[in-house]
């Protein structure tokens, strides 16, 4: 247990510090330790994987105070899941990125000091410090998004620093509400507090009202339905290193809060809005998207409908559908950055970001081709791809006739905007550049995850349960089913239908210039309305309950 | 009791108020940074009616007032302020940028390119 906690500090102390010496310094040679600290960190969580197998849930508290008012340390899977992927995205991001930002240590700064922040935020087991920590995640990322200093991507920074700032500010009100009732922050002990009180006996609203705070403030952090703006501008302006990050990681880190914060309410009247809610953000993520010219407008507003997907699946709040999510998540982090990273090869080479212009890739690099294939058949959940098995668990979950209705349009919308995107790999090459080996080797990464994670995605089933510590009957049942269909022909059957629906609708229904489609590609809110309908939404919320 | 919550209620819709309606980056910012004091000095006035001296243990100290809030709301500060200050700094090199700080001629200027 000794080794855990120590490790556990050491993963968030290390980055910081080497990244503050890194910025001091400011030596050359000097930059090249971000390679052993990733390294350390790579070990030090795989360390800590090995433990909890052996010792389960891993707590302590920092400087020996008391639960009450310390600071805990709780690490579960859940938080492993999430340490993995930022492992994971670092090593991409920093091989990715080498040519180019090798000399940069400003960029190494930020980029280190945010892995230690992230690492912290998924371990911390306390309101506030869960607080601060996405605070400095949201402000050292938009510094990152507007690193090229140009004017949109200033903008956008400034756009994704009020509006998380103002949400997490709605944060804090709940967590001094909580604070009033609860007389502590720790999240355990909240959720004891919880379980002893009387629903209907104490004086509830104040506590509701909090809850109200907390999730609306975690649905800004990722993007939720009428709070989704800031998240296109801020992927599409940064670099696509960090748009991987963004999209791959960073969106997540709401999610996960989100899963914090219902896992300790328990607030049953929230999850049929939540369903509605999932849906209305993964249908207006497809509108976008296929609107778009852009191709990593394309992209980021595909992340707001596969976010919607993974809130679809919550929402239904049983076994399956909370494992499918988790699945989601990992699967979608995969996936997403390794199309985004594809993306950033292609606009360096090209200098161009439409859609139309950009022909030929297939003819031109055959083996960035293959991978960002396997992405998005990744993506659109085709049999034998990591996608497949994640996408039926949510479809498993979903309860009644019409949920299922809603997850098919959602799925064959996935493909509508992918068979649109994938028009960029057909036709004759316009220009041939050879791709830098870095990034090159980023984008091979990640297709290889993909393709392991595919296969042992069944081994890994066991793992994800353990996050609930449940293992149930009916779960146990349905990953039996699960197991048996996984190669089952009618899934291809369905696949290929469900394709062929989405090519027909491509074709007749989306005409790119109608006004219609215009409009759509040049909605953009205002700043005010968009607190405005953040205001809205947390009405909306407090109603509900 | 009610009288300084509700005071403190009272800042903090004033100042979302100021935010829906402004249009310029600077007022934005500024509002912002009233509604977290806002909300910081409700945190602080929530947790004062614990006690009604100040949290220094003393020989004839009986009734403390819950020093955690304070403790909690001294980081809170820290980070508002940078957030405050990393958000100006955008905003002038936003102003060197377009010439202008205004969130709708700014949209404008987006379509257009």
């Amino acid at each position: 247990m000794n080794n855990a906690i120590m490790i556990s500090k050491l993963l968030i102390f290390i980055p910081i510090v080497i990244s503050i010496f890194i910025y001091i310094l400011n030596k050359k040679l000097f930059n090249y330790c971000v390679y052993p600290i990733q390294a350390f960190i790579t070990i030090g969580v795989v360390w800590l994987w090995k433990i909890s197998f052996e010792m389960g849930i891993i707590k302590f508290t920092l400087g020996g105070w008391s639960k009450q008012i310390g600071i805990e340390f709780r690490i579960d899977n859940l938080s492993l899941m999430f340490m993995t992927m930022a492992v994971i995205i670092w090593w991409v991001v920093i091989i990715y990125a080498w040519h180019q930002k090798k000399s940069d240590f400003k960029f190494l700064f930020f980029l280190m000091f945010l892995e230690g922040c992230f690492l912290g935020y998924v371990q911390v087991n306390d309101f506030f410090t869960l607080f601060v920590l996405i605070e400095i995640v949201t402000i050292i990322s938009s510094i990152l998004i507007l690193y090229k200093k140009d004017g949109i991507s200033l903008k956008a920074g400034l756009y994704y620093l009020l509006f998380n700032g103002f949400g997490m500010m709605i944060y804090l009100f709940g967590v001094a509400l909580l604070y009033l009732k609860a007389g502590t922050l720790n999240i355990s002990l909240v959720k004891v507090f919880f379980m002893q009180q009387d629903y209907m006996s104490v004086d509830y609203s104040v506590i509701q009202v909090s809850f109200a705070c907390f999730f609306v403030a975690m649905c800004v952090k990722s993007a939720i339905f009428p709070v989704y703006d800031w998240l296109p501008r801020a992927h599409t302006a940064a670099p696509s290193h960090i748009s991987a990050l963004l999209s791959g990681l960073l969106v997540k880190s709401g999610l996960y809060g989100l899963i914090r914060v219902l896992e300790v309410y328990q607030v049953d009247s929230v999850y049929q809005l939540m369903f509605y809610l999932g849906f209305l953000t993964a249908i207006s993520g497809i509108f976008f998207a296929i609107s778009q010219k852009d191709i990593k407008g394309i992209l980021a507003f595909s992340t707001i409908s596969q976010i919607g997907l993974i809130i679809m699946s919550l929402a239904s709040h049983s076994d399956i559908g909370t494992i499918g999510a988790y699945m989601h998540i990992f699967n979608h982090f995969l996936f997403k950055s390794l199309l985004f990273l594809g993306a950033g090869i292609i606009i360096n080479e090209y200098g161009v970001r439409r859609v139309s212009q950009i022909k030929g890739i297939g003819r031109a690099h055959p083996l960035l081709t293959i991978c960002m294939l396997i992405g998005i058949f990744s993506i659109t959940g085709a049999p034998l791809f990591v996608g497949f098995l994640s996408k039926n668990m949510i479809k498993l979950s979903m309860t009644s006739e019409l949920h299922l209705n809603l997850y098919r349009i959602v799925s064959i919308g996935t493909m509508i905007y992918f068979i649109k995107f994938s028009a960029i790999f057909f036709g004759e090459p316009l220009k041939h550049k050879k791709i830098n080996k870095g990034q090159l080797t980023g984008v091979v990464t990640m297709a290889v995850l993909c393709v392991v994670t595919f296969i042992s995605q069944l081994d890994f089933i066991p793992l994800f349960l353990s996050i609930n510590g449940k293992y149930s009957d009916s779960l146990k049942d349905s990953i039996y089913y699960i197991n048996k269909v996984v190669y089952g022909n009618q899934y291809v059957l369905e696949y290929l239908l469900y394709m062929l629906i989405a090519w027909c609708i491509l074709k007749i229904f989306v005409k790119l210039d109608h006004k219609f489609w215009y409009r759509i590609r040049h909605f953009k809110m205002k700043f005010q309305n968009a607190i405005v309908s953040l205001l809205f939404f947390l009405f909306l919320i407090l109603t509900t309950l | 009791m009610i009288f300084d919550i509700i005071l403190a209620l009272a800042i903090i819709g004033v100042a979302i108020y100021g935010i829906c309606v402004s249009d310029n980056i600077i007022k934005s910012i500024i509002c912002f940074n009233i509604v977290q004091a806002a909300i910081i000095l409700l945190f602080i006035l929530l947790a004062g009616y614990s006690g009604n001296e100040i949290p220094i243990i003393t020989e004839s100290t009986k009734s403390m007032v819950d020093p955690l809030p304070q403790a909690l709301m001294i980081t809170a500060i820290v980070i508002s302020a940078s957030i405050t200050a990393l958000a100006l700094m955008f905003s002038v090199k936003i102003f060197h940028y377009y010439g202008t700080l205004s969130w709708t001629e700014l949209g404008e200027k987006d379509v257009k390119k």
